[in-house]
């Protein structure tokens, strides 16, 4: 992952974000964290020619205002280039039609916010290599 | 001595007479001379005197007596033997002197003379050998002399024997020849070649009349011929034909001869030449016989040619001719039956008995008889012969011959028996049978005939059917065709009224069969009649119930269709109105009973104009009949005037000209809710099967209501159902945001808790000491617990809904699945049972349920040798699972209560448990229809069964 762009946490629960932050720091992540609260806010980021292009985005689903969904079909109206950053989407639950949803909306992956912050860890850990293996080759 | 008749033809007294006139004479002279000659003889010249007197004697005597007379030929005898014996007494007195030999010669030859006997002849010399030979012993002479006088005497007597016999016969012959001639009934004529006849047989007077003598002239040919023949020169003809066989030859010929009366005679001509001069004929009348002939000739020929045929038989009733009928009737030929017995011929097994019993029977009393017979042919086909036998006798009644005519009525006697089987049909059928002339005049009817119509025979003959059988009132078009299809000599079918004896009508089916003749013309009608009245009834009665069913039926549809009870109201009115034929107007009414008011919902008349004539309202004071209409009875007032009330709306409905109405009510659940009127502008309008369509019309009706109360019902509960379904889908909403808020809202804040937990614990570590770090774990474990709870109601709450997704589930890849994803200790020992079934279900359901119930049987297993056994069995239309395991077991009083949401067995410290898992299990097997149940031993294990649907 280039080191040098930033990563956008797109969460409006400030413990979430925290608990993202920290798991991101615990497995050697070191990249910028942009933290937005909600979908709005992060098209304002994106289209805000000023802040730099990130490289992953990481989504909520449940927020206010524009909520995750919103958002992932929001942003194929402001322009290709955003396309081709990586979304994460972060969900409480794996069931229902919401995932289905997203990957209709091109996503690269899903978490499902694990209760135990252990468990979080490991699933960043899981995220890290599989984006390191995808540069090496 | 006995003479017989022929000697008494032979010797007419006059020759009698002759001989003893001569004897008398004769004797004396011969005497005389004898005396004369010889003195010496001794012959008394009063002796012979004597003898001559005697003769003379006789002789007058013959004149005298008539005893004499009859006895003439005795006592010439007499006279005879007395003149011999005096002859050979005189020769024994003078010593058989030659003189008297030659006397004796003498009186023998006139012995063979008068004796016309060869007996008594011989008896007579055998009398005078006798006494010559007696005498030859007393007279003294010499032997020679004695032997020359007796041989000469024996020699005379030889030759006048010889002599005697000779002429006897010729005279015998001519005796016979004239008896022939005289009596035979012919005409002999015999004539030279100059045709002058020299002998005509006296008795052709007999024949034709002319004495002979006119006969025996030149012309005798011409006088008999004379009327034969118009032309001398046809005589001559005739004539050239007797005469033209003059040689030794005979012939025969026939000619028509004139008696001297006229008439006309056949005679038969037998020519023969008689000597060479003359010619013999002899002609026999065969007129009767020519006559008699021809006539059987004819009648020969008639026989041979007759249709009928003729067995004439004899004696014996054996056949000696029949004629070619009989051959092409019976087909034997005549050479074939001759000498045979017709009976044996001709008759077969199927010949009746009775008939041969009856021929047997006229035969024997010599009786002709006349009967009707089967025989059979040569082919042995049977032929029925009508015969005629007469029998002929002979003057002693005997049978000579039997002559049998008969004819072959085979066709009839099979057109008779069919007639006969016909007729029998006739009678005894039950259809009208009529036959009638070519006049169409009634000749025959049967008894059917009389059962039908009334009409008796005699009252039917000579009568034309339709004079008998219709009147006024039929149908002109009916007669019309039938009078069309006699015109044209067809026969025809026909229905139509006819009127019985006593008037009345019924309803009569036709077939008429128009015989014709050889020339096309009408001989006669036989029709063949059946009484269909009741039929036709039926027929009419069924229409009218077709005409009513359809009538109903359409009134169905319309109440199925209809929105409102006016719009069905409407329409059954108008049926009705249709269907009874007297109506005139139709009222429905409905009832408000707490208002105590009739409502009008229809009110049509079938008088277009008519406006509605009563009010709409109408209080129950004010109804008439309201009382039995609230009791559920019908009324029905056939005279509306004898009504005695004073209601206004009887007043009203008899100024409106209604005469008479019947009334129906209609309940519903034996409550009224309407009523249908019909009325009519006449007094008793309605027949039972008026009344029985308004009751079905109104049963009909009643169930409309019902249906159409029940569709009411239908409609409100399913508005309350619509309402409910609204509630229910809101209330899923409500469950489906719940969840969300439950996984997403309820879970964020725990999540959030127990990161905070986390980070206190790594951040602030050392503060905490041992005591404050074990409170936040226990504060960690109680969250995680509660995020448990959440997802076990979030996963509870989903099966509430069953799963619309159906696809096939192969069992044994959802246990690898399951057994691969679950954290299995490695002594645990689990037996799952190969070739597991496959079924139709939603794959992560049944994971679910798997899961759920392995998991289970995991976690209460013994610790130390754990052991899971998963099997199925086929349970008829169910696949039964089990998960067994070697727990501790489960007390019985809890075997319902861990399917509850929630329950657990143990507290939840002890043992980290939901609650959840089992109720899930059971909310999937029921959501497809199965059943779970445990049976369980403590400490030994538990076993959960399940079915699930094939």
């Amino acid at each position: 992952m280039d080191k040098n762009k930033p990563i956008l946490l797109v969460e409006d629960d400030l413990i979430d974000a925290m608990t993202v932050g920290r798991a991101l720091k615990e497995v050697n992540i070191t990249n910028e964290i942009k933290h937005v609260k909600n979908g709005e806010e992060a098209i304002e980021y994106l289209n805000n020619s000023h802040n730099k292009i990130p490289a992953l985005i990481f989504l909520d689903l449940n927020m206010p205002k524009m909520n995750g969904i919103e958002f992932l079909k929001e942003r194929f109206v402001h322009g290709e280039a955003y396309k081709h950053i990586p979304v994460i989407v972060l969900t409480t639950s794996k069931d229902g039609d919401e995932i289905t949803e997203c990957f209709n909306n091109c996503i690269a992956g899903y978490m499902v916010k694990p209760i135990d912050f252990y468990d979080f860890i490991e699933m960043m850990k899981s995220i890290n290599s599989y984006w390191t293996l995808n540069e090496s080759h | 001595m006995k003479l017989n008749k022929l000697n008494i033809q032979l010797y007419t007294l006059f020759s009698f007479r002759l001989l003893l006139v001569i004897s008398s004479i004769l004797y004396p002279i011969v005497g005389g001379l004898y005396k004369m000659a010889d003195n010496t003889l001794i012959d008394s010249f009063l002796h012979r005197l004597g003898f001559s007197g005697v003769c003379l004697l006789a002789y007058i005597l013959t004149f005298t007596s008539t005893t004499i007379k009859n006895n003439i030929s005795k006592i010439v005898i007499i006279l005879f033997y007395i003149l011999t014996a005096d002859i050979l007494h005189l020769c024994y007195l003078n010593n058989f002197n030659y003189g008297y030999l030659l006397s004796l010669i003498i009186v023998i030859t006139a012995a063979s003379i008068i004796f016309r006997n060869n007996k008594f002849y011989l008896i007579y010399n055998l009398f005078v050998i006798a006494i010559i030979s007696i005498c030859s012993f007393f007279i003294e002479s010499s032997y020679i002399d004695k032997t020359i006088f007796i041989t000469i005497v024996v020699i005379s007597m030889i030759v006048t024997f010889l002599i005697f016999n000779v002429r006897l016969n010729l005279q015998k012959q001519l005796f016979f020849s004239d008896k022939i001639v005289k009596q035979a009934n012919a005409i002999i004529i015999v004539f030279d070649t100059n045709a002058n006849a020299t002998f005509v047989a006296p008795q052709v007077k007999d024949v034709i009349g002319y004495n002979h003598n006119e006969l025996l002239k030149k012309g005798w040919w011409k006088i008999m011929l004379q009327h034969s023949s118009n032309s001398y020169k046809t005589q001559q003809d005739v004539y050239k034909k007797f005469v033209d066989i003059q040689d030794d030859s005979e012939t025969q010929l026939k000619t028509k001869v004139a008696t001297n009366k006229g008439e006309i005679k056949w005679i038969s001509w037998k020519v023969s030449s008689f000597d060479q001069n003359q010619i013999l004929v002899i002609g026999s009348d065969v007129t009767v016989n020519h006559f008699q002939e021809r006539e059987l000739k004819q009648f020969k020929h008639i026989i041979s040619e007759i249709n009928s045929l003729v067995i004439v038989s004899d004696e014996k009733n054996k056949i000696t001719w029949v004629n070619d009928s009989f051959t092409r009737i019976t087909g034997y030929t005549f050479e074939k039956v001759i000498g045979k017995k017709a009976e044996d011929v001709l008759r077969g097994p199927q010949t009746s008995c009775e008939t041969i019993l009856f021929i047997e029977e006229n035969i024997r009393k010599k009786e002709s008889f006349h009967t009707e017979i089967l025989n059979y042919t040569k082919q042995g086909e049977e032929i029925w012969l009508s015969i005629n036998t007469t029998l002929v006798l002979n003057s002693q009644k005997d049978i000579v011959q039997f002559i049998t005519v008969g004819n072959d009525i085979t066709e009839s006697k099979q057109n008779q028996q069919k007639m006969e089987e016909l007729s029998i049909v006739a009678r005894s059928t039950d259809n009208l049978v009529m036959i009638a002339n070519k006049d169409n005049l009634i000749t025959w009817v049967n008894g059917s005939f009389t059962d039908i119509t009334g009409y008796e025979l005699n009252d039917a003959i000579n009568k034309a059917p339709r004079a008998l059988l219709r009147n006024e009132r039929t149908d002109k078009k009916e007669i019309e065709y039938i009078n069309n299809q006699i015109a044209k000599k067809e026969s025809f079918q026909a229905e139509s009224y006819n009127y019985r004896k006593d008037g009345s009508r019924f309803w009569m089916n036709i077939v008429v069969n128009i015989i014709l003749d050889d020339h096309g013309e009408i001989e006669k009608f036989i029709t063949i009649g059946s009484d269909i009245t009741e039929a036709k009834k039926n027929e009419e009665r069924l229409s009218h119930y077709v005409k009513r069913l359809d009538i109903i039926h359409d009134l169905d549809k319309a109440i199925l269709s209809a929105q409102s009870l006016q719009e069905i109201a409407n329409s059954i009115m108008n049926s009705l109105l249709q269907l009874i034929p007297k109506s005139d107007r139709a009222v429905f009414y409905t009832f408000d009973h707490q208002k105590k008011t009739a409502i009008v919902i229809a009110d049509i008349s079938k008088q277009k104009n008519k406006e509605r004539v009563l009010d709409d309202n109408i209080d129950y004071d004010d109804f008439y009949g309201i009382e039995k209409l609230l009791n559920g009875e019908e009324y029905y007032i056939p005279d509306i005037k004898k009504v005695d009330t004073k209601k206004p709306d009887i007043q009203v409905l008899i100024k409106q000209g209604i005469k008479s109405y019947s009334s129906h009510p209609l309940t519903y659940k034996g409550k009224l809710f309407g009523s249908i009127h019909i009325g009519s502008n006449i007094v008793h309008p309605f027949n039972n099967e008026d009344k029985e369509i308004i009751k079905e019309i109104t049963s009909g009706l009643n169930i409309a209501v019902f249906q159409m109360k029940t569709q009411e019902t239908i409609a409100i509960n399913n508005v309350a159902l619509n309402t409910k379904n609204q509630d229910l889908e809101q209330l899923n909403q409500e469950l489906k945001q719940f969840s969300y808020i439950v996984s997403h809202d309820l879970k964020a804040p725990l999540r959030a808790i127990m990161s905070l937990a986390d980070f206190i614990i790594k951040d602030h570590a050392e503060n905490l000491g041992d005591d404050g770090k074990y409170q936040l774990d226990l504060m960690k474990s109680r969250i995680l617990r509660m995020s448990h709870l959440i997802d076990g109601i979030l996963q509870y709450s989903r099966l509430s809904k069953p799963s619309e997704i159906s696809k096939t589930v192969n069992i044994n890849n959802v246990l690898s699945e399951i057994t691969k994803s679950l954290l299995i200790k490695k002594s645990t020992i689990l037996n799952i049972q190969p070739n597991l079934p496959i079924i139709q279900a939603d794959e992560t359901r049944i994971q679910q349920l798997f899961q759920n119930l392995i998991s289970n049987a995991l976690k209460f297993a013994d610790t130390e040798h754990p052991k899971v056994d998963i099997s199925c069995r086929d349970a008829d239309k169910y696949w039964e699972f089990r998960i067994q395991d070697n727990g501790i077991g489960i007390e019985k009083k809890h075997y319902d209560r861990i399917f509850q949401i929630f329950q657990t067995l143990k507290s939840r410290d002890e043992m980290e448990n939901t609650g959840i898992g089992l109720s899930i299990v059971k909310k999937i097997v029921e959501n497809y229809g199965g059943k779970v149940w445990v049976k369980s031993e403590i400490d030994v294990g538990s076993t959960f069964f399940f079915l699930l649907k094939k």
